[in-house]
């Protein structure tokens, strides 16, 4: 069905939360798969649990049924193989660019040298050049998510989790850092070979994914999957877009 | 545009928009087959036209994009600003970066520094003497921001200190 190997499946994936109310079933029954080379977005109402089930993707939370594996082993802990760039970034105030940037190889068993030359490669990759003694409350929108996007590359995982990365920004901002990101998921030397990026806007995971996971909540559950078999660039314009943010809206509303 | 390189003409002051808004204001007009009315642009990605003019008055200044009447044009330094890569992206700013006023202004002052540095009161004094209608701050701030992307200056709080960024 897919012609790309298969890189971390979720498996009848359920997870709650106890609170004073009761039990809170935030996901039940997931089942997805993903394959090298493709990005997926999941879209859906805040509330559905995408972000619970970005957490359990990188293994920062546990399921409470089912399972994730990747490349067919099953995680028990933290996905090295991911790294996660966040809605407000993410960044420590108190360090620079650079610092910030290393800070994310430190658990990574690197030399100083090594880590300053990782750092370097990323920070040339997202032109943030003559920025590293910058602090973040120096830098725009733009260029602090810059930095989350470095720091994330840097550690060289294989998957890309995005959560809601574009939506603090200006509208100008968000489309610059959408192609860049795209053009950073299709450079052959990186690593990264799957981007998932949760997004509660239809018009940017057409834009940007192969494919389009569709979540709804209480609970939280996949309601469908849409391919979008656009050629990149996509024209924004087109019939053809228009035609898949109108089946995705649908299928929300 | 008079590109006359004496001291005495009047210097323009840097609108405040940033490099990715520029580069994002690029890629729109470029959606648009390379040319649009500037008042549809605004209504099309719902932002404030205060905020669309400071954007488009940027890209103009670096000469991505052409303003005649209501139109934005995007120039062949535009369009070729989002087609290639980063390094070349930078390179190209930081040429458009050397032709603006203020830029020459501020390197000819470090230059005569005997440590080609200035501290960031010293430099914002000299932006006041230049630009005594504008609010020197902000003229700073716009000027590391892009000064930085073009790596034409840098700038480090730690030390305070404005100097050019020899790459």
């Amino acid at each position: 069905m897919n012609e790309f190997e298969k890189i971390l499946s979720v498996e009848n994936v359920g997870r709650s939360f106890k609170t004073k109310a009761g039990n809170f079933i935030a996901l039940e029954n997931i089942n997805l798969d993903f394959f090298e080379e493709e990005f997926v977005a999941i879209v859906g109402p805040s509330g559905c649990g995408k972000s619970t089930l970005l957490k359990i993707i990188n293994g920062m939370l546990k399921p409470s049924t089912g399972k994730t594996s990747f490349r067919g082993k099953a995680l028990g802990g933290i996905n090295l193989e991911c790294s996660m760039v966040y809605q407000n970034f993410g960044l420590l105030p108190w360090l620079s660019v650079l610092e910030n940037i290393e800070l994310g190889l430190l658990s990574r068993e690197l030399s100083n040298a090594q880590a300053q030359k990782k750092a370097a490669h990323y920070i040339d990759k997202v032109g943030l050049d003559g920025h590293e003694e910058a602090y973040p409350r120096e830098l725009s929108g733009g260029m602090k998510q810059r930095v989350g996007f470095a720091r994330a590359l840097a550690i060289e995982p294989e998957i890309l989790l995005m959560d809601e990365p574009f939506s603090s920004l200006d509208p100008l901002t968000a489309i610059n850092l959408r192609e860049e990101i795209l053009d950073i998921w299709e450079d052959p030397n990186l690593r990264i070979t799957t981007v998932i990026m949760i997004t509660h806007q239809i018009e940017e995971a057409v834009e940007m994914a192969d494919r389009v996971i569709v979540m709804d909540g209480s609970p939280g559950h996949v309601v469908k999957e849409v391919k979008i078999p656009l050629e990149r660039p996509r024209n924004r314009k087109s019939k053809e877009f228009d035609h898949y943010v109108g089946e995705i809206f649908e299928l929300i509303t | 545009m008079d590109h006359d390189s004496s001291s005495n003409k009047e210097i323009q002051s840097l609108p405040a928009a940033g490099i990715s808004e520029t580069l994002g204001l690029l890629e729109v007009i470029d959606d648009h087959g390379g040319e649009e009315k500037s008042y549809s642009l605004a209504s099309e990605l719902n932002i404030e036209t205060d905020s669309l003019l400071t954007t488009i008055k940027a890209a103009e200044m670096f000469g991505f994009i052409d303003t005649p009447g209501r139109d934005v044009i995007l120039t062949p330094i535009g369009k070729q600003m989002i087609e290639t890569e980063m390094n070349t992206k930078k390179q190209l700013l930081l040429e458009q970066l050397r032709k603006i006023e203020l830029f020459a202004k501020v390197k000819e002052a470090l230059e005569s520094q005997e440590e080609e540095r200035l501290s960031r009161d010293d430099l914002l004094k000299m932006i006041q003497s230049w630009l005594p209608n504008e609010k020197a701050e902000d003229q700073f701030e716009t000027l590391i921001n892009w000064g930085r992307w073009g790596e034409f200056l840098g700038y480090s709080q730690d030390d305070d200190y404005v100097y050019l960024d020899q790459g």
